[in-house]
């Protein structure tokens, strides 16, 4: 009988407490994205929140499709704005299910010092968050109303499922910057969001146009590009090509593409899979003078081939041979890039802190004037683990 | 007298739960920002150094003719110096008791219940650790067996939620600090190490069963350190030493981090029950090791009273630091000064023992 009171008592204190403490889910505006933009007044910020306001019967989505919103707030702070918000929205901005942060351009390219600052002084505010910059604007991005995701912000959340799996860009959390930004020998990079017509037929559109019912233009989020960051400015950004290979090298993803020429014929190009990328980086250091040595292993698969190839008279070995000197000539050109824009982005300074601590402490203070100038070498080792079963594709014949 | 016995298992156990206690939350933060990524070296040197301690402590408490932690003080050092003993064991115990009492509050208020004032957190938990102290330490080591097996669920989901996070490049190098500074660092873990020791020193006088008791402790106490390593290990692993070493209690951050999937937006659902256990552990070994000292100081000193006086005296004490800065200075006053004592007092009272036993 005891244990029955107990229990009841535990049971009913259950029912005591609200969604957050003594909040109750109403009293909560739960922020799905964060934008983070330049105000219009110096030393001010714009923040725009993606929310969802609760009603009364109905949870954050339901009844008449999406019910997020994106309010914008103009202020000197971070705490200041939620002040703001709350204006707007009449709840207390809760952040426990925020899905991601985006920068707008203007603000990565003069610093995101105040903004992680602000961010990691709440603590409902989790690290793992992810972090992205926007071509444009971030208000721009959050209220882009698209026709391919469920919601606008949903894209963004999709976008950043398929990173682990293609080699796309490299996403980054709140922690990882700040893990970054403390110490030298490694940059930030984060992907970029841009924004482009939406032209896909979809059953409530109309196709030709790209238009929804409303006639309001639907807009595509897309990623495709990499900003790199030295310290918390975005200076620089990788180009789609230049970002599959930097993502192999960083080993975000091991899978990817290759275009090489066609050993047979020079004018046509063979599409290669890359079913595993995995690059170890030796690093000699002699006084300030540092070598380092890419050694990418790649497992390929031969996709497709423009042009002729006959594999039982050739054999692999020449597309093998094709692959690693299109993966050496990659891999120095993002290192090539990287150097030029004085961004470690791959974190060389870091793996010398790892393997030989002492010769770090001696370079760290130099690290900025030292990376530009290591020598690079790369050494690929190809090997083809498929044809797709083919031993001669595909070709035209054709007359005289 | 009590008749109190309690299983060599079962206090072996009350022993392992009671060193780690609330430790488990901060100690990332305090070793790695002296010894870096090889903060988890630091906590391991510091309780493997601390092991001869809890021999001492297993060999002290062996001695003692009765279950009766005031009679067992008194029959090793007479009963006057027994009794200052005794006072200052409950004063070092009181002051850290009430400041962990203090800081399940502070805490879960800044974490998960910012409308609700500390002190209802404090008082509550408060409660459950005066029901507990008032029926003595029986009923409190079979409180921590249930309450063990439930943290059990628990600490696997965190494990489970937590491993595929770990990157191990962020572990590396695996000496990240000079040699002085990680010593530096594990001379902070010294103290977590010495409560241990002070708890095997208590719960062994009332074991049932001593044949080995100095092997069964040590275990305890070095799988406690072990914990608390891999601990550390792990919260680097994940959240890298510049986010670990800025945060007061970054095991609540590492939490956080976790995300088990769609549905289940986080694992906190594990943290806060575990918070609460931990502060239990830790208060109320303290509660009833500061009464059974005043119970042995004045044996007049019955109950209901001491632990409602001690109840009051615990929450004085909780209610003093007015955040979360001078609440951890506090707890390290407490920790650097007073637990490091009986690094010096242990080992006297281990030979004085040792002398008397001669003599008799």
């Amino acid at each position: 009988m005891t244990y029955a009171k107990w229990g009841l008592v535990l049971m009913i204190s259950l029912l005591l407490v609200g969604c957050w403490d003594q909040q109750e889910i109403t009293d909560l505006a739960s922020i799905a994205g964060l934008g983070f933009d330049v105000g219009s007044y110096p030393h001010t910020v714009r923040m725009s929140f993606m929310t969802s306001p609760p009603r009364a019967g109905l949870g954050g989505e339901g009844g008449d499709g999406s019910r997020l919103r994106v309010m914008t707030v103009e202020a000197g702070s971070f705490t200041e704005a939620l002040i703001l918000l709350q204006g707007h929205i009449r709840r207390q901005p809760f952040f426990l299910h925020l899905g991601f942060i985006l920068f707008g351009e203007e603000l990565a390219k003069s610093g995101l010092n105040g903004q992680i600052a602000a961010l990691q002084g709440r603590s409902t505010i989790r690290g793992s968050v992810p972090i992205f910059v926007a071509q444009g604007t971030a208000e721009e991005i959050l209220t882009a109303r698209s026709g391919i995701g469920h919601a606008p912000g949903q894209d963004i959340a999709d976008l950043l499922d398929n990173l682990a799996e293609a080699p796309l860009g490299r996403p980054t959390t709140i922690h990882n910057v700040r893990n970054v930004l403390g110490g030298l020998g490694s940059e930030i990079t984060a992907p970029i969001l841009e924004l482009t017509p939406l032209r896909l037929q979809a059953g409530d559109e109309k196709p030709e146009v790209g238009l929804g019912l409303a006639n309001e233009q639907l807009r595509e989020v897309f990623v495709r590009r990499l900003a790199v960051f030295r310290r918390d400015r975005w200076v620089a950004d990788f180009d789609q090509y230049l970002v599959q290979t930097f993502v192999l090298l960083t080993g975000t993803t091991k899978m990817g593409s290759l275009n090489i020429t066609n050993p047979a014929d020079p004018k046509s190009i063979m599409g290669i899979a890359i079913a595993n990328f995995q690059a170890r980086f030796e690093i000699k250091i002699e006084g300030d003078k540092v070598e380092v040595e890419i050694l990418p292993r790649v497992k390929a698969i031969v996709r497709e081939v423009s042009g002729s190839y006959i594999l039982r008279d050739r054999g692999l070995e020449p597309i093998a041979q094709n692959i690693e000197q299109e993966v050496n000539r990659q891999v120095i050109a993002v290192m090539s890039f990287l150097q030029e824009q004085k961004a470690d982005a791959l974190g060389i300074g870091d793996m010398i802190r790892r393997q030989q601590p002492d010769v770090w402490a001696r370079l760290e203070p130099r690290w900025g004037q030292l990376f530009p100038q290591i020598t690079v070498s790369v050494n690929t080792e190809a090997e083809i683990t498929s044809t797709g079963m083919l031993v001669r594709f595909f070709e035209i014949k054709r007359g005289e | 007298m009590s008749k109190v016995r309690v299983g060599l298992a079962q206090s072996t156990l009350a022993l392992f739960v009671v060193t780690i206690g609330t430790v488990f939350f901060p100690v990332a933060g305090v070793v790695v920002p002296l010894a870096g990524a090889s903060g988890w070296v630091a906590v391991l040197l510091a309780f493997f150094i601390a092991l001869p301690w809890v021999y001492m402590a297993t060999y002290v408490a062996g001695s003692a003719t009765a279950p009766n932690w005031g009679q067992a003080v008194k029959a090793w050092l007479g009963p006057f110096v027994g009794r200052i003993f005794l006072m200052y064991f409950a004063f070092v115990w009181m002051w850290l008791g009430g400041l962990l009492l203090g800081q399940a509050g502070l805490v879960f208020h800044e974490m998960a219940m910012p409308r609700t004032p500390p002190i209802v957190l404090c008082f509550a938990l408060l409660i459950l650790v005066m029901r507990v102290g008032w029926h003595g330490l029986e009923v409190f080591v079979r409180t921590i067996e249930a309450l063990a097996m439930f943290s059990i669920l628990g600490l696997v989901g965190l494990l489970v939620g937590m491993l595929p996070l770990v990157r191990i490049d962020q572990l590396r190098p695996l000496i990240d600090a000079p040699p002085a500074l990680i010593a530096h660092a594990a001379m902070f873990c010294l103290p977590w190490a010495m409560e241990g020791v002070l708890f095997a020193l208590f719960i062994g006088v009332y074991a049932r069963k001593r044949l080995g008791m100095g092997g069964y402790f040590a275990a305890a106490v070095g799988a406690a350190g072990f914990s608390l390593a891999f601990l550390t290990m792990m919260t680097v692993g994940v959240l890298g030493r510049g986010v670990t070493e800025s945060y007061l209690y970054p095991t609540a951050i590492l939490i956080q981090v976790a995300l088990p999937g769609f549905f289940l937006e986080g694992v906190e659902m594990f943290m806060y029950p575990l918070w609460v256990v931990a502060s239990y552990f830790k208060v109320g070994a303290a509660f009833i090791m500061v009464s059974e000292s005043l119970a042995g100081v004045w044996q007049g000193f019955k109950q209901p009273y001491r632990t409602l006086l001690l109840g009051g005296v615990f929450m004085f004490i909780a209610t003093r630091p007015r955040n979360i800065f001078e609440l951890v200075a506090s707890i390290g006053r407490v920790d650097n000064t007073f637990f490091m004592s009986f690094y010096f007092i242990l080992p006297a009272l281990a030979l004085w023992v040792r002398v008397s036993r001669r003599e008799e």
